[in-house]
């Protein structure tokens, strides 16, 4: 009797543990209607532009919803997410499968390319000798202009590296970064970099985060301060952009475009100005979008591109002479006597 | 909230002294270390960024400080584990892993509550504190979401169920015999609970040197919010020297039910500890 009501309570509790190991141990969903409604629900509950951008979420819905049934091919449903995506219009917006990935490229469109690898690298950088960490150099104009190039935000820089380009430039009259066709990277590296460009602390941006459901709910304003660094350059600075500016690259320009002594030239971002968030569906599949705003110290948001100080084209005349017209702005207004 | 805190205090206050009673000279008295492995099979759910189960096999270590003195038992205990999960059942084939880190520190104070002497079946029961952070870092393509967690600091119960093959050398004055059968229940009754804002990231996550944490996203509960169910069942060897050997199961099933994005874990985990007496 004894070994009977051991067993009884061993099975009771056994019963009850297995009980719980279902709460979280749950089947995937692979229906396609069930995916699609998850989709559909996630979006609406996470993204942070419907509002500045004038989408009508509900009409994608009943839009998309009856061309969705479980005969159709993975691919086509795959598609299917891709085209309702890509009606953000925002490059942190995406659909990734176990096949294929489908992200919005829309941005860089916007406007003319601005930018020739192969016409910097003959006529002005000479085939890039000079590397500091991510960061190419090179001096212009007889040594009175500094150029940078950081092509990629999620390539570490150091303090060092940028004190080590400051005291090898510090005679110069200003220095140009140029970020073209940055797709952006790392938080992290915005404030690494310009840091040594600030003389004071200094309010640069403002965000508000999603903290509800409704395409509305956000936190409050969070004020974001750039200290200067140990090491600074007390020069003109011009940040060089274009279309491809994108994500953390727009970020720098709009932390850069509040110092005094910075002026941005080139043609409007990419935007991308709020952080990527995301979430697994239940088929296995990604999406990802915008969850947060990103705000100039005015409260302007940027999302689809920051507008330079200066706006200048590369121009076809100019190129076909190995010309930047872009950089020879920059150089022009670093150069030009107050 | 904090009356509520306040109360729970004042009942366990008077509570659990309640339980001293003078003890028969058949009461355990030892203060043990020990040190331990686990082998854990785990599981997660976590809606902020998923909404696939996650399993796996993680690792462990344990600490664990035992006093057992007079009629109380004094237990201070740190569990930490990782290792990847993976997607439950792979949905159309897809693969990708979730790192799970789990630390836990707990410490009781119990009271022996009920003696058998002649069957040596001791039950101990007493208030406990207990932090536990549960880590989640998800490797899929979600942006920044891919790290989720939650940091509890409880106030919870604990009751705890020796059964003694023998007394001595664990007890005094007893007849000779070397095994002890031990299980134990806990459950938290007030905690306040961190988690991560309702999109994943904090809101001075855009500051220079940022923390991760968002300090402000947090929710104090009675039962009805935070579930830790921590049931451990143990079978321990002593050696004449009054060393010992402790084979035991841990079920440790946690849940956390913010305003959003519920998360759920389960970890059961089989120990291996060595017990050093002195």
């Amino acid at each position: 009797m004894k070994r009977y009501k051991i067993l009884i309570t061993l099975f009771v509790l056994g019963s009850a543990f297995a009980s719980c190991s279902k709460l979280v141990i749950e089947d995937p969903i692979t229906e396609k209607k069930v995916v699609f409604e998850y989709f559909w629900k996630s979006v609406d509950e996470k993204y942070s532009f419907f509002e500045l951008k004038d989408i009508d979420w509900d009409g994608v819905h009943d839009r998309f919803a009856p061309t969705i049934s479980e005969t159709m091919s993975d691919e086509a449903f795959f598609d299917t997410l891709s085209v309702m995506i890509d009606l953000l219009h925002d490059g942190h917006s995406g659909v990734t499968s176990t096949f294929n990935d489908h992200k919005y490229v829309g941005f860089f469109t916007r406007g003319p390319e601005n930018f020739d690898a192969r016409l910097l690298m003959d006529n002005y950088a000479h085939g890039w000798g000079a590397v500091k960490g991510a960061l190419n150099h090179i001096s212009l104009a007889d040594g009175q202009v500094a150029y940078i190039y950081y092509g990629d935000f999620s390539s570490t820089i150091t303090d060092a590296d940028i004190e080590y380009l400051i005291e090898k430039y510090k005679d110069t009259k200003g220095i140009i970064i140029d970020v073209r066709n940055n797709f952006g990277g790392a938080v992290n590296n915005i404030f690494t970099l310009a840091s040594h460009f600030a003389n004071n602390k200094t309010l640069v941006m403002k965000s508000i985060l999603k903290n509800g459901t409704g395409h509305n709910d956000f936190t409050g304003e969070t004020e974001t301060y750039l200290q200067p660094s140990v090491k600074n350059y007390a020069g003109k600075v011009c940040v060089l952009t274009n279309r491809k500016v994108f994500s953390a690259a727009s970020v720098f320009t709009l932390v850069m475009r509040e110092l005094p002594n910075v002026t941005v030239v080139g043609d409007t971002t990419g935007g991308g100005l709020g952080l990527p968030i995301g979430t697994e569906i239940p088929n296995g599949w990604q999406m990802h979008c915008s969850g947060s705003q990103l705000l100039s110290t005015g409260g302007e948001c940027f999302e689809m591109g920051i507008p330079p100080d200066v706006q200048v084209d590369m121009k076809k005349s100019d190129m076909e002479k190995g010309i930047d017209t872009i950089i020879e702005t920059a150089m022009q207004l670093i150069l030009k006597e107050e | 909230m904090k009356q509520l805190l306040f109360s729970t205090l004042i009942l366990l206050a008077i509570v659990f002294p309640a339980f001293a009673e003078t003890p028969p000279d058949s009461i355990p008295n030892y203060n043990y270390l020990a040190l331990g492995t686990s082998i854990n099979l785990a599981a997660a759910k976590d809606q902020l960024n998923t909404s696939l189960s996650y399993t796996g096999i993680t690792f462990g270590s344990v600490f664990e400080f035992y006093r057992a003195k007079s009629n109380r038992l004094f237990y201070l205990g740190n569990i930490m584990s990782s290792g990847n999960l993976h997607p439950y059942k792979r949905p159309n084939g897809y693969s990708n892993t979730v790192q799970l880190i789990s630390e836990n520190f707990q410490m009781r104070q119990q009271w022996l509550v009920y003696n058998n002497s002649e069957k040596n079946f001791l039950v101990y029961f007493g208030p406990e504190v207990n932090f536990k952070l549960g880590m989640r870092i998800n490797n899929a393509e979600i942006g920044n979401s891919g790290i989720t967690y939650e940091a509890a600091l409880s106030l919870g119960a604990a009751v705890n169920v020796d059964k003694y093959f023998s007394i001595d050398p664990i007890f005094r004055g007893g007849t000779p015999s070397n095994w002890k059968i031990g299980c134990s229940l806990s459950h938290p009754l007030l905690s306040t609970v961190f988690t991560p804002p309702y999109i994943g990231l904090p809101e001075n996550l855009l500051q220079e040197n940022a923390l991760f944490f968002d300090v402000k996203s947090n929710y104090s509960t009675l039962l009805t919010r935070y579930v830790n169910l921590q049931a451990n069942l143990s079978l321990t060897y002593f050696f004449n020297n009054r060393n010992g050997i402790e084979f035991s199961y841990l079920y440790d099933y946690t849940a956390t039910y913010p305003d959003v994005n519920p998360a759920k874990t389960l970890n059961r985990m089989v120990f291996l500890k060595l017990l050093y007496n002195f």
